[in-house]
């Protein structure tokens, strides 16, 4: 038999082989064009995504920054006026929480302002930023108390201690006065005496 | 209802009584003699000093003059044990703006047997100065100077038991003058 018609369809055919050519030959390849189907993303939408991501990405970490920037320059701030701050403590105990964090609950709120889990997690996150507004702020009252008993005492002692010495100076150069003129009007030193005798 | 008011009435009485009575007591045995009545000088001064420095103000004081400097030791040492000291010194432009009666306001309260009168010195020109003592048995209770110059009054007022032979130690020290005090001490008996 010969092969040559199952390489180059040349020479005798095999009738078999030709009605399996006939019944395969249905699902020869048909060149057609593309068909994809509607339900199927196209490829520039999902660009669109992408891009989306990456902006939002890029906005999440400007705001990031932004917050850490603003919550480092409000704690310098703040370190440097630690003194004044017991009178705002006392006037207004909101506004010096809000302002022990650095005023990050003000940026957040307004970052995530237009999303709609925002009204759902605003009073948590609220609620967490006074929780701890107030512990810094609690923290920050008591050092600030510290600071200002340990130099209110101080102030008080050195106070006291200048009025003493003055004390001091105007009752021994009055008695000095008097030791002196007694000296020269009595023939013995009655404080001397008086001390002898006590 | 009369007789609850005049119930009141009594006990309120009784209450002020006592409360009197406590107060004059303590006066007397703290040797605080009032000076109030003289801050009218005040205002006819030049220049006024005002110290009103009380025991808790003393032990204060004292707790912030150093242990290491020597002066300081001996202002510390002079000032334990004392319960306060209130000075008032007014100086003024011109002769006569105080009175007589402003000193006898002072003299008035040193009258009782608590107190002896240890210095008297007069002087027309140079004004007086009067020392008193108060003494509880052995120890000196509180000192009282009394010095009235022509344009100068000072009054001294220091409670608890002032030793004059430590307050002699701080000759030249702080701006104070030397006070030249010599104190001779008692002879032991055998």
């Amino acid at each position: 038999m010969n092969d040559d018609y199952l390489w180059d369809r040349t020479g005798e055919p095999d009738p078999e082989i030709q009605q399996l050519e006939e019944v395969l030959g249905t699902l020869r390849y048909q060149p057609r064009p593309l068909a994809i189907p509607a339900h199927v993303e196209s490829g520039k939408r999902q660009s669109h995504f992408s891009h989306f991501a990456i902006a939002a990405a890029i906005a999440v970490m400007v705001l990031g920054g932004g917050c850490w920037f603003l919550l480092n320059s409000r704690r310098a701030v703040d370190s440097a006026r630690v003194p004044p701050m017991p009178a705002a403590t006392a006037a207004d105990p909101a506004s010096v929480a809000s302002k022990a964090v650095g005023g990050s609950e003000h940026v957040i709120r307004s970052a995530n302002k237009s999303t709609e889990d925002d009204k759902i997690a605003q009073p948590r996150r609220n609620r967490a930023t006074q929780m701890l507004a107030g512990n810094v702020s609690r923290s920050r009252r008591q050092v600030v108390k510290k600071y200002e008993a340990i130099t209110g005492e101080r102030i008080e002692a050195e106070a006291a201690k200048e009025q003493l010495l003055l004390a001091l100076r105007v009752a021994s150069a009055k008695l000095s006065l008097a030791q002196k003129r007694t000296q020269g009007t009595y023939p013995a030193s009655m404080i001397r005496n008086q001390h002898k005798v006590g | 209802m009369n007789g609850r008011s005049e119930v009141s009435l009594k006990l309120a009485s009784l209450a002020l009584l006592l409360f009197f009575g406590a107060a004059a007591t303590a006066r007397a045995q703290t040797a605080r003699v009032a000076m109030d009545q003289l801050d009218k000088l005040g205002a006819k001064a030049s220049q006024t000093v005002d110290v009103n420095i009380d025991e808790r103000m003393i032990q204060l004081a004292a707790k912030f003059l150093s242990s290491k400097d020597p002066d300081e030791v001996k202002v510390k040492e002079v000032v334990t044990g004392l319960k306060g000291i209130y000075v008032k010194v007014f100086e003024f432009e011109s002769e006569g703006e105080y009175t007589v009666a402003d000193l006898a306001s002072i003299r008035s309260q040193l009258t009782t047997p608590a107190w002896s009168r240890i210095v008297n010195v007069k002087s027309k020109k140079e004004g007086g100065i009067e020392v008193y003592l108060m003494t509880n048995a052995t120890q000196i209770g509180g000192l009282v100077v009394l010095a009235s110059d022509p344009k100068e009054l000072v009054v001294v007022n220091i409670l608890g038991p002032v030793d004059l032979e430590k307050l002699s130690q701080l000759e030249g020290q702080f701006g104070i003058p030397e006070l030249e005090i010599e104190v001779r001490k008692p002879k032991q008996k055998n």
